[in-house]
């Protein structure tokens, strides 16, 4: 089996060494020394360039892709494999907006009646959260609504308190906001394969 | 900067009633996606608060979670090939999916100064060990050294029978590593563990 995994860094080492019995084939960044050793041949590349993806794809001749990061998927990197003819492991950009827009995951679930989504509000601009962050009974998340890397989150009795909370959202210009209410407990990840 | 899982699949501070939960948001996710005509084929990663009320969303990603990927697909003992193509061809069975009974801890290595001022082009070196498996990250090979770049190094997980094993294992492969370097020393602790326990059991008296 022939297969090109997409993305550079440690997550994407494990995935190439997960693979076992196949021939991988790798379009990364920058060159992860672990991941050159492993695999049949590699492309050092942005790995948000669909058509790039898509033209190494077919000169490897692979049968499918499995994308490691987010970047990718809100590129469309995965519409662009699967309209070649490439199926592949990571969602179209429309399924992706479950991480790409936290706007759009909060309405799915509530559109849906899916349990286990705290009490939320999005705002259009960062005057309208700091009203809301300023009358709000009780301590709320503020986050972007899209991509931030892991660092776009600031919740009110962690790092920030009510004013902090607001300074912060004033400076979230040109983009959603998404304000929920705390949640205290522990946390814990489950990761599943779906194929939809 | 690291992460654990146990011997069980499982956490004490999650009971089967909330890792049920958890599991059916994630499969009514997917159904409420391909119902929006866009179904989703991949791996979802959940994030979620357990709270007194059971488990809340945190956020969704839609891609393995790194550093999460490094236990989980260290631990796995069916080929991943099989479990990608069956994803790809919509026919995947929870029979393709088996990981080792065993407990993992994942730890990374940072340059100094991470992540505000992390020193760059810093040299280091480690040496192989049993029980622990390496995987490279944010790193450069120049001329047969490896050296540091702006983000997370490398990665080394233990793997063995207990969370203590575990921990252990990669507690010294980390503390083996030659270079100006830190990581986190209570990834995956037995104290760390007991807070978490403890914290959980006061929000639900």
């Amino acid at each position: 089996m022939k297969i090109l995994v997409i993305g550079g860094g440690g997550r994407e080492h494990a995935i190439v060494s997960a693979l076992k019995n196949a021939d991988v084939y790798c379009i990364m960044a920058k060159k992860n020394p672990g991941i050159i050793k492993s695999v049949k041949k590699y492309l050092i590349h942005t790995e948000t360039d669909a058509d790039a993806v898509v033209a190494f794809a077919k000169e490897c001749g692979v049968e499918f892709a499995v994308i490691g990061p987010e970047a990718p998927l809100q590129a469309g990197v995965s519409d662009a494999l699967n309209e070649a003819g490439i199926p592949v492991v990571g969602p179209r950009k429309a399924a992706a907006r479950i991480e790409t827009d936290k706007g759009f995951c909060r309405d799915l679930m509530k559109k849906y009646q899916i349990p286990g989504s705290p009490a939320y509000k999005i705002c259009k601009t960062p005057d309208e959260a700091v009203s809301y962050i300023r009358e709000y009974k009780g301590d709320l998340a503020v986050k972007p609504t899209g991509l931030t890397g892991g660092k776009g989150v600031k919740v009110m009795g962690e790092q920030v308190d009510r004013e902090g909370a607001a300074r912060y959202a004033s400076t979230l210009k040109d983009q959603n906001i998404i304000l929920e209410e705390r949640l205290l407990g522990e946390e814990f990840t489950l990761m599943a394969f779906t194929d939809g | 900067m690291g992460s654990y899982s146990l011997e069980t699949h499982a956490f004490p501070f999650v009971t089967e009633k909330d890792y049920a939960d958890a599991f059916s948001i994630m499969q009514k996710t997917v159904a409420a996606l391909a119902a929006e005509g866009c179904p989703y084929q991949g791996i979802l990663y959940g994030q979620f608060m357990n709270t007194r009320d059971g488990p809340k969303v945190i956020e969704f990603n839609a891609r393995f979670g790194d550093p999460e990927a490094m236990n989980v697909l260290t631990l796995l003992t069916s080929d991943f090939a099989v479990i990608a193509e069956h994803i790809c061809k919509g026919t995947l069975s929870p029979a393709d999916v088996s990981f080792a009974p065993l407990a993992s801890v994942c730890k990374y290595i940072v340059p100094d100064g991470y992540p505000e001022a992390p020193k760059t082009g810093e040299a280091l070196s480690f040496t192989p060990q049993d029980g622990v498996t390496v995987y490279y990250a944010n790193v450069v090979e120049e001329d047969g050294v490896l050296k540091t770049l702006t983000s997370r190094t490398m990665a080394f997980v233990g793997v063995g029978k207990t969370l203590a094993d575990a921990e252990q294992l990669a507690e010294t492969a980390c503390r083996g590593v030659r270079g100006n370097v830190r990581y986190r020393k209570d990834i995956g602790t037995e104290a760390l563990f007991a807070k978490r326990i403890s914290h959980m059991n006061g929000l639900r008296k």
